[in-house]
């Protein structure tokens, strides 16, 4: 096909809009146009895919969106984990507050001493609103509904402050990644019936851009930014004493320590999903002294002042759907799974200060979903046994005390109330 | 719907299907035309059809009116001015109703005045600020006899809604669309292969603009201190936010216009490289420029009865405020007032004349310098949430604060700097190269292949184009 490269093919009336002529060269260009941009494009989006995909093989967890598909992808290797048939075999879901804060093995190991034989995984991951939550809940109903009752029980963590209607409002770049990462096309086109680009985004983003927003790339250069920022700010105010890089020593050591954790931020299998329990005595020493600057008051009311903008923390004003949302995800453990508890993790008390309302709220919502769930409470949030040295922020159990305190007291619950059976 | 989404792709792709193989007639082509630039606009908002198009129906029975009173210069002045004063009130009620009421209250405020005014709930229709221009100035075309009143209202629709440019310009002349309504011109194969790559540019540098957001963002809404190189960072990140952000809309525009056989003059021509603020004027906006200059500079006395600095301020002034409905708009304008002012005084001077005879390279490099910073501070005031973040971040970039940048800063300044170069590279290497690219067609495609790639790895589809706003 020989095409001109202008259209003034002495043949045709330009100056007549209907000439037959006129129909038909337009017609010529805009197959040329779809052939010629269509294939561009086209290509353009494979190598897309293709360099996405080296990305996030090159730097697996650049956006902090590897814990949660690691986790995701784990419900099923958990599954094909030769579980020793006796252990009753107990899932622990939540959010980053379980993720840091339960280890799976000193859980174990505390019944273990009581008598009692478990194999538990922590499924906790950062950045879950309840909506990600029902999402989780409802693969992981997907995925065990042939083998139903694999799973004895699910302690399901409840993170209040991520159910408030200021979180509600929240939805960043990483909520949307997590959505796209555990959704499917079917879950896709649910939101497409309320909000279609949202809809087309997640499609883009699960199926096009191997779960990596656009916008965390075009974030790049604003985060170091920020982080500086935040060390100016740090250096700026004489109160705290600067932390410098010690965070980062810290991380690089631990790393070090623990070669099982690569890549960086994942779901680990040699440990069940929870951070090794332990390092050497040096690490030990670190973290201590990392945990202790981190618990420096000013750094604390930083935290707290960030977690009542961002949820509403100490007031507690619930959403109504958002609340909804993780009474989805509970019944969609409750499928598959024999029993399912609700955990309220231990709070920074000396820290975070629930108001009256704060309180209520919380009540009325612990009410609600166990009335319409049936759920046993496991209630640690106002336990005496923690104080602020348990914890590196306003709400995160610090890695080693903090986590094994968490763990040991769980596992004396559950050994107490003697309802740990297969 | 943005021009960067795949809703766009979609609703792109299936009217150039319809308008090139199902709808062969005229006729049917401007229906389709008008109807998909409805919806496009509608997705915004389908409230604000009716406005629309009572902005065309209004302009068009009036300036058919203006024509049929050429004879009698009073009655085609009545009929022009309620042109205006429809225009004007349009955009006063749905763009300024609230400014006005809030700046009242601050007023009456400084005098001990607590006055309670409530503001309106009005949204600003999008591309507002666009289409009432390109309707007004319809009008005062055929007032002054530079065209003929258009027989056909549903052309003059289409026209003023044509979607590639609806909502954010570039602002087309109603001599300049309507002729090429009539004829729905035949794209050529170079139309289309620029048109793409127009397309693709617009797409990067949206891209690059979207990233330098967060350092402007970093800069301007930090409620902590910051260096001095970070606030030059953040202010720099924004002037090439900005640049991106605007021209890469108006690449997009015009490309996908092309695509269809229509042409839609160029809105910038490598503003940052101008040589003064009157050469920025010329370079950046402008269809804007050009149209506060035909309509608003000359219909004020322009260069006559030695009045032109008042004129420059009144048409700058106004200019700024066009932008957004906010004090800080205004000084901007009335910034790039004084700077043009300032200008056309120093190219009289003993100063000015020593530069027209010194004009080396050296000289030259010095201007596009002093320009440039004259431009970055306007942007300063045009980004700020308000005067106290201007006057901070004014402060900051020139005031030491005794707070030290890391080693980290200095590398984010040189790759906002190195963005900022680069929008302007491409778009260099697109007027240099462009036309010997076309000889060399081969070469096209796999251009094409970096630049959708570059865009669809990094592109955030669905962030706004800041000038949407206006």
């Amino acid at each position: 096909m020989t095409l001109s490269t202008s259209s003034s093919d002495m043949r045709i009336n330009h100056s007549d809009p209907n000439d037959p002529r006129r129909v038909k060269e337009r017609r010529k260009i805009a197959l040329w146009t779809i052939l010629f941009g269509g294939s561009a494009l086209l290509a353009g989006l494979l190598v897309v895919i293709f360099a996405v995909s080296q990305l996030r093989e090159a730097f697996p967890n650049p956006f902090s969106l590897q814990r949660i598909e690691t986790s995701a992808n784990a419900l099923d290797s958990a599954l094909r984990l030769p579980p020793d048939s006796d252990d009753t075999v107990v899932y622990v879901f939540g959010s980053s507050l379980i993720e840091f804060g339960f280890s799976p093995e000193i859980f174990d190991q505390r019944l273990s001493s009581k008598g009692i034989h478990t194999r538990s995984y922590n499924f906790g991951y950062g950045n879950a609103d309840p909506i990600i939550h029902e999402r989780f809940a409802r693969r992981f109903e997907q995925i065990y509904k042939d083998t139903t009752g694999t799973v004895d029980l699910v302690i399901f963590e409840f993170s209040p402050f991520q159910a408030t209607t200021t979180r509600a409002v929240q939805t960043g770049q990483l909520n949307h990644a997590a959505h796209a990462i555990l959704g499917d096309w079917r879950d896709f086109i649910e939101v497409a019936k309320t909000d279609h680009e949202e809809a087309i985004a997640l499609f883009n983003t699960r199926y096009i851009r191997n779960g990596v927003p656009a916008e965390a790339v075009t974030n790049l250069l604003a985060t170091p930014l920020r982080n500086m920022q935040r060390i100016q700010s740090e250096a700026n105010d004489n109160d705290a004493e600067p932390m410098g890089d010690m965070g980062w020593d810290l991380y690089h050591m631990l790393m070090s320590e623990w070669p099982q954790a690569h890549p960086p931020g994942g779901w680990y299998v040699e440990n069940r999903g929870g951070l090794p329990p332990s390092a050497s005595p040096k690490a030990m020493a670190l973290a201590a002294e990392v945990m202790a600057k981190m618990q420096h008051p000013s750094r604390m009311e930083a935290s707290r002042q960030q977690r009542l903008a961002c949820c509403d923390m100490e007031d507690l004003n619930i959403d109504p759907a958002m609340l909804q949302h993780f009474i989805g995800a509970i019944k969609h453990a409750q499928k598959v799974a024999k029993r399912v508890d609700l955990l309220l993790m231990p709070r920074n008390q000396d820290i975070i200060h629930l108001s009256a309302l704060g309180k209520a709220n919380l009540k009325d919502a612990l009410a609600t979903i166990q009335h319409e769930t049936g759920v046993n409470l496991v209630d640690l949030s106002i336990e005496p046994y923690f104080s602020v040295t348990d914890f590196f922020d306003a709400d995160h159990l610090t890695l080693f005390k903090g986590r094994q305190k968490l763990s040991e007291l769980l596992a004396d619950v559950y050994a107490e109330n003697g309802d740990v059976v297969k | 719907m943005l021009f960067n989404t795949p809703q766009f792709f979609w609703f792109f792709a299936i009217f150039f299907v319809l308008y090139n193989f199902v709808f062969s007639n005229h006729k049917k082509q401007v229906w389709l035309l008008l109807a998909s630039s409805l919806i496009f606009y509608g997705a915004w908002n389908y409230a604000f059809i009716p406005l629309l198009v009572f902005s065309a129906l209004s302009d068009y029975v009036i300036a058919g009116c203006v024509e049929r009173n050429m004879h009698d210069p009073v009655k085609k002045k009545r009929w022009l001015m309620l042109s205006i004063f429809i225009n004007l009130s349009v955009l006063g009620i749905f763009k300024y109703s609230n400014f006005v009421l809030q700046s009242t209250q601050d007023f009456v405020g400084l005098f001990g005045i607590d006055a309670h005014i409530s503001t309106l709930s009005i949204i600003l229709p999008v591309g507002i600020s666009f289409y009432t221009f390109q309707s007004m100035s319809y009008t005062i075309d055929v007032y002054r006899g530079d065209m003929k009143a258009h027989r056909g209202f549903l052309t003059f629709l289409s026209a003023l809604s044509f979607f590639p440019q609806l909502v954010a310009g570039p602002i087309l002349r109603a001599k300049h669309i309507l002729p090429q309504l009539d004829n729905l011109p035949i794209p050529t194969i170079a139309n289309i292969r620029n048109g793409l790559m127009l397309i693709m540019l617009g797409l990067v540098k949206k891209t690059m603009a979207d990233m330098m957001a967060g350092p402007a963002s970093a800069a301007f809404d930090s409620n902590i201190p910051i260096s001095s190189l970070d606030a030059w960072t953040g202010a720099l990140a924004f002037t090439a936010q900005i640049y991106g952000d605007f021209s890469g809309y108006t690449d997009i525009a015009i490309g996908i216009a092309l695509l269809i056989g229509f042409h839609i003059p160029k809105n910038f021509n490598l503003p940052y490289f101008s040589s003064s603020p009157v050469d920025f004027w010329r370079r950046w906006h402008i269809s804007l420029s050009s149209w506060l200059r035909d309509y608003l500079y000359i219909s004020v006395g322009g260069n006559r009865n030695g009045n032109r600095t008042r004129n420059v301020f009144i048409t700058m002034l106004l200019g700024g405020l066009w932008h957004g409905a906010a004090w800080t708009f205004v000084v901007w304008g009335a910034w790039h007032g004084l700077i043009i002012s300032i200008t056309h005084w120093l190219t009289y001077s003993a100063l000015g004349r020593w530069v027209d005879t010194h004009n080396n390279w050296l000289v030259r490099a010095l201007k596009v310098l002093v320009t440039f910073y004259l431009v970055v501070i306007g942007w300063v005031f045009f980004r700020a949430t308000g005067f106290d973040n201007a006057w901070t971040m004014l402060a900051q970039m020139h005031i030491p604060s005794g707070i030290e940048a890391s080693a980290g800063s200095t590398i984010i300044l040189g790759l906002v700097v190195a963005g900022l170069i680069f929008m302007h590279l491409i778009d260099w290497l697109n007027i240099r190269f462009g036309p010997a690219l076309e000889q060399r067609s081969w070469l096209m495609w796999p251009i094409l292949v970096i630049g959708f790639s570059l865009f669809l790895v990094v592109g955030d589809p669905g962030h706004d184009f800041i000038y949407f706003q206006f």
